[in-house]
Parts: C-alpha cells; structure tokens; sequence
C-alpha cells in the first residue's frame, strides 16, 4: 500500500522550502499539494516504493503506509515517531492488539562531529601514495594492502 | 507553476550528485584539497539523496580486514564471479582494501550497528560477504516477546 493522507489531519504545512515537508522529501517527487482543497497527496501510487521519508517526517502523522513484512504481519497499522536518537514505532496488530519498539538511528548527538578528527595524512607528502583519508587510524589494519600483480 | 531560477556558483572541484558515492568524494576531496571550493549538487533533497537514502539498513560490503576475515584478494575473487568475469580488477581490489575505513568511519561517526558479544559486527555468512547487521534487523526478533503462540498467529 502506497502512501495515504489523511485528508482530516493534513494541514498542509509550511516547511522552510514554501511547501509541505512530503512534497520537500519525497525522493520520487511523488507528493504533491492539491491546490484546491489544500491538502498533500500521493499523485502516483504505483511509483511509491514506500520508503517511509514523508510519513516520518509529517508534523501531523497524517500519513499511513503499510508495514514492511520483515517486521509486522499482513494487516498491522505502524506509525513511526522520530525521536532524539531514533524511532519509536506504534503498531497496531490486525486484531486490536498493540505493540511499541524503538531503535537508534544514531549513536551519538547530530553536529558532535568534528570533521577529520584525529586523522594523520599529511594534505601534502600523503596525497602522493594510495591511501585515502583516515585510512591509519580507521582502516583497522597496519598497513594499506598492495595488490601482488 | 513558476519556473525555476538560475544561480550560477563558481568552484574548483564540482561534484554531481549528492548520493553515497558523491557524499564520500566530498569528503575525501575536501581533505586533500584544504581551500579549494568543493560542491556538490544532487537533483532532490540532500537529507534523501541517493538510493540508498530508501531505507537500505544494511551494509553489503564489509571485509574484516582487521578481524582477519577477507582480503582484498577475496573481494576481487568473488565479485569477478559474481559478474561472471566482467569487472575491472583494479578498481574492485581498490574498493576492497579502503571499505573497512569508511564502515568504521560511520559507526564512528554514530550508525548504530549490531554486535556480537566479543565486540565483532554481527554477520551471518561474513566469509561470503554477506551483510553486517544495523540495529534495524534485530527489532523482528523482539517480537519474540509477545509470546510464541501469538507470533504463530500473526505470521
């Protein structure tokens, strides 16, 4: 099942890119807004691989998309709520019974990053030999392995 | 439906499009390259670019080199297989050695991924490069919790 509005809970947002933030993300271009009754939908059905990007991102959870069938049975209703770190997912089983579970998304606060943090290639003697960026510190091994023929 | 505007950007290294590929020259480029003007343009949104933006949860290429689980050797060996011959030695060699950094580099940097108890990232058939495991493909086993008899139901 592709993605489905609500057309009772979209308000059509205004995200910081002048539209709704399923049109912003959608990586299909799918979304769209109907200008007459001002509300987000999906103008492609078919196309939707279901990937999730706007239902997470909607401010009102107004969107619905089936579960993947890894992780829930046929016929369960899930809404995903982004957290700090991650997701929390509601899921509602076909038979009325309830179920939550989180996962991280991230191990570590976003903008914690400093970039190149403890790298040692030298920007000028190192650019000449084969190794990439970190590649000391990170590939986990001693030496860059050198192919024998 | 108002047309889109033309900006012009001026750069030195101009990088097309914003994907795993193109987010890793970036990085790389703007450490060897220090001030020169680095871009990357991607057609959509940044926060989704690329396919591996769909929700992929799990890294198809890991060697263990640390771990002593494959070289570089073993990688050329079975991705020549796999494309029954055609593939450029050098370049998947190349791939082979350096991968190890950058799955490292994205744990370190805070991707959250499943591990043995002895600290190994957790692989069902490593030797045959199967995928290391995110945190995503252990929440199927929480179900366990509700109870076997309602698993049973459900599936």
């Amino acid at each position: 099942m592709p993605t489905y509005v609500d057309p009772n809970a979209c308000t059509a947002c205004q995200g910081e890119h002048q539209g709704p933030l399923c049109v912003y993300i959608c990586p299909n271009d799918l979304m769209v807004l109907n200008q007459d009754q001002n509300k987000g939908f999906n103008q492609e059905p078919e196309m939707c691989s279901e990937c999730y990007a706007c239902v997470k991102l909607c401010p009102e959870e107004a969107i619905h998309v089936r579960g993947y069938a890894d992780f829930v049975p046929m016929g369960a209703e899930v809404q995903p709520h982004r957290t700090e770190d991650g997701l929390r997912w509601d899921v509602r089983f076909r038979d009325g019974r309830t179920f939550e579970f989180t996962y991280p998304s991230r191990t570590r606060p976003a903008g914690s990053v400093v970039p190149y943090e403890g790298f040692t290639e030298d920007r000028q003697s190192d650019l000449k030999n084969q190794s990439l960026a970190g590649d000391a510190v990170w590939l986990g091994i001693a030496k860059l392995p050198t192919p024998n023929k | 439906m108002s047309l889109p505007t033309t900006e012009t950007i001026d750069c030195d290294i101009l990088i097309i499009g914003g994907g795993m590929s193109g987010c890793g020259a970036a990085f790389e480029s703007k450490y060897w390259s220090g001030d020169l003007k680095v871009v990357m343009v991607e057609k959509a949104v940044i926060e989704r670019s690329g396919a591996t933006g769909e929700g992929l949860s799990a890294i198809n290429c890991y060697m263990g080199q640390r771990n002593g689980w494959n070289t570089p050797e073993d990688f050329v060996h079975y991705v020549v297989n796999d494309m029954m011959g055609l593939a450029r030695e050098d370049l998947v060699y190349d791939v082979g050695r350096h991968v190890d950094n950058s799955v490292h580099l994205l744990e370190e940097w805070g991707l959250p991924i499943w591990k043995k108890d002895n600290g190994e990232y957790d692989s069902p058939l490593i030797s045959q490069h199967f995928p290391i495991k995110l945190c995503s493909f252990k929440t199927a086993n929480r179900f366990e919790s509700i109870g076997p008899e309602t698993s049973a139901d459900f599936f």
